[in-house]
């Protein structure tokens, strides 16, 4: 196995595929960091550039973007409380205010450190596991999967800051949403009206770009000022302070790497799950969880550690089993298709040398992306300098321009636009946007697996229950349920004790 | 609080409940097999609602589910209320309609240069001059980058597409 290991990291040290590999670093950072584009459009772009290619350059080509966009998403993040792609929406809970208190430097360094020792544990992981990968995938049926995605809610509508409940109503919301279309069982058409746009479904990408772009510009073009609030208050100083922080919290970074690669093993999951449930694990186990969503660096170097390790462990079910994990790996897939790969079984035989290039690529350009990351810190920074009148209408442009670009569809910009407002209502409201983009992701996935785990138990509910893996996952949701409650119970107890000290000792 | 205020306050679950009690009359018309999630999230989801609607009640069981379920309340949603004005809050979420009506309408070069300049202007009409070089400049910048290089074909507008 050493051997194979060695042969796709060789493949690689080449003029050609290293040339490519930058040029995937660089227009992984770009589409990373500009909000509403992230890798599923950098990859769909790339891919007809790709054709011409041999498979090796190829690879080294779609591991440099897949590896450089997390960290290009995490400036973005930080910098502007808007995501590049979505499970960087994580890091935008502590990033953000970092660099509000004038830390934006630290929480970068932090996030790009975090991201390259997430990726060299999630490569170390993925090449270990790769050759059990089949058995690990295949212990988990259609029930553990829809329990999963149950899971998924529950933790990400916990996360919330307090408000479990509206995190819980905003997921059920975003499933409603997700089930318009085509419905995968009987082919009936749901809740289009008529409308041929809405047969596939509301669209992830165009919905993602209005709820988490879209929203925010409203936000800022109200608010006026600059980003940042203040224009002293940005400082790109202590780089080197994160990457001595993301050292300091070791642990952090461990436990977001193995969640991350944990997560990204399972199909249809994806990274969104992978930085939350780093997020709100961190949250849980801290000795102040108070401090989250205020600027703890903890809260930007748990999901960041995750988001690359899931990167890498989701090349599991995409070549194993031809099962994208998100959909950066849907469009991934159709690169290695259109290079004459069969993803599937055989793939780890037939093309042992392009996969593991593919993950050195993908390696170095998780390292590497974080260096060239830091460098470009500066520029980017300048963008929460440019007044927010100018700013919002500009990045407006570009959401609801490059909403329409990914298939030419003009649609794509009325649903950015719509779902920019439905963000913005729910922000000012008070109930979480990041639930509904958990639900888009998973609506059809988690349909599919009802209804296929309800066919293998001839419509007996209890296959939910007696299997071993679900009876964990439940105990899991019932948990996550819990915390919040428990959890507000805990400290009203705690905020009674003085005061009834305070009475006895009157 | 002040009672238009608290008042408000009810409209979002209010607003969710309506939705959900209308996906559900939909969602009966489908086939059995077809209906059988969107009926269970419909349902869970008017349920949640109404717990949210409770919670914001100033009853005794209204207090114990808002401490239990969403014990942040609603502290950022009194700040944002406190700090923005109505007719700028109007403005921010009418203009990307309008952009979206204008794309749709006009294409995007004109849309883009149209929206531009009005959300830039509005910021600050001391500066027209300002908003029409930036709406210049972002016009160029968008027909550069997807009709340039990406070498797409722009939208042209329902009305300006068919007169062209």
């Amino acid at each position: 196995m050493p051997s194979v290991w060695l042969s796709g990291f060789e493949s690689l040290l080449h003029a050609q595929e290293l040339v490519f590999l930058c040029l995937g670093m660089v227009m992984g950072l770009v589409f990373g960091a500009v909000p509403g584009l992230g890798g599923p459009t950098a990859l769909a772009l790339l891919m007809p550039l790709t054709y011409g290619l041999d498979s090796i350059a190829a690879m080294a080509l779609a591991g440099g973007v897949m590896g450089a966009v997390p960290m290009g998403g995490s400036i973005s993040a930080i910098l502007l409380n808007t995501p590049g792609s979505a499970p960087n929406a994580a890091t935008c809970l502590d990033g953000y205010p970092l660099a509000q208190q004038g830390k934006a430097g630290l929480a970068i360094g932090a996030a790009a450190s975090a991201n390259a020792l997430g990726g060299l544990i999630g490569t170390v992981s993925l090449l270990l596991v790769l050759p059990i990968s089949k058995e690990l995938v295949l212990a988990f049926g259609p029930p553990e999967f829809f329990l999963l995605a149950i899971l998924g809610f529950c933790m990400v509508a916990t996360s919330s800051r307090g408000k479990m409940l509206r995190g819980l109503i905003a997921s059920g919301f975003g499933l409603m949403i997700a089930f318009i279309g085509f419905d995968q069982v009987t082919g009936a058409s749901r809740f289009t009206f008529g409308i041929q746009y809405l047969w596939d479904g509301v669209h992830l990408v165009p919905a993602l770009i209005g709820l988490f772009a879209g929203s925010e510009m409203i936000k800022l073009w109200i608010k006026g000022g600059t980003i940042a609030g203040d224009s002293s208050g940005v400082k790109i100083t202590r780089m080197g302070g994160g990457l001595i922080e993301t050292f300091r919290h070791m642990p952090t970074v461990i436990r977001g790497s193995l969640i991350g690669t944990a997560v990204g093993a399972l199909p249809g999951v994806g990274g969104v799950v992978a930085s939350f449930l780093s997020y709100t694990v961190t949250q849980q186990v801290s000795k102040d969880p108070d401090s989250f969503g205020r600027g703890n660096i903890q809260g930007v170097i748990a999901p960041e550690a995750a988001i690359n390790a899931k990167d890498c462990s989701a090349l599991i079910p995409t070549i194993a089993f031809g099962i994208p994990g998100g959909a950066e790996m849907a469009v991934f897939l159709g690169i290695l298709i259109l290079h004459g790969m069969q993803p599937g079984p055989l793939m780890l035989i037939n093309n042992e040398r392009e996969i593991y290039s593919l993950v050195w690529a993908l390696t170095a350009a998780c390292v590497l992306a974080g260096g060239l990351g830091l460098l470009c810190v500066r520029p980017l920074a300048m963008v929460t300098l440019v007044p927010g009148r100018v700013l919002a209408p500009l990045v407006m442009t570009i959401a609801l321009v490059g909403s329409w670009a990914i298939d030419q569809s003009i649609e794509n910009a009325v649903v950015t636009a719509v779902f920019a407002v439905i963000g913005y209502g729910m922000s000012r409201l008070g109930y979480p946007r990041l639930p509904i983009v958990i639900s888009l992701v998973l609506g059809a996935g988690i349909e599919r697996s009802f209804h296929q785990s309800m066919a293998m138990s001839d419509g007996n509910w209890s296959i939910f229950v007696l299997r071993p893996i679900s009876t964990v996952l439940i105990a899991c949701i019932a948990l996550a349920l819990l915390i919040t409650p428990l959890r507000s119970l805990f400290r009203r107890t705690l905020a009674r004790r003085p005061a009834a000290g305070a009475q006895e000792a009157a | 609080m002040n009672p238009l205020a608290r008042l408000t306050g009810f409209w979002a679950p209010l607003a969710v409940m309506a939705f959900s009690g209308a996906y559900l009359v939909l969602a009966w018309r489908l086939p059995t097999e077809a209906q059988a999630m969107p009926v269970g999230v419909a349902w869970v989801t008017l349920g949640l609602a109404a717990l949210d609607f409770l919670s914001r009640t100033a009853t005794p069981v209204g207090r114990a589910v808002m401490r239990a379920l969403n014990p942040a309340g609603d502290k950022d949603v009194e700040e944002q209320r406190s700090t923005a004005a109505p007719m700028r809050q109007a403005l921010g979420v009418g203009l990307p309609l309008a952009f979206m009506t204008a794309l749709v309408l006009l294409g995007i070069v004109v849309g883009t240069a149209l929206f531009v300049f009005t959300a830039i202007w509005l910021s600050d009409r001391r500066r027209p001059l300002q908003a029409l070089v930036l709406a210049a400049a972002a016009t160029a910048a968008i027909w550069l980058l997807f009709a340039g290089v990406l070498k797409l074909n722009l939208f042209p507008g329902v009305l300006l597409g068919s007169l062209l």
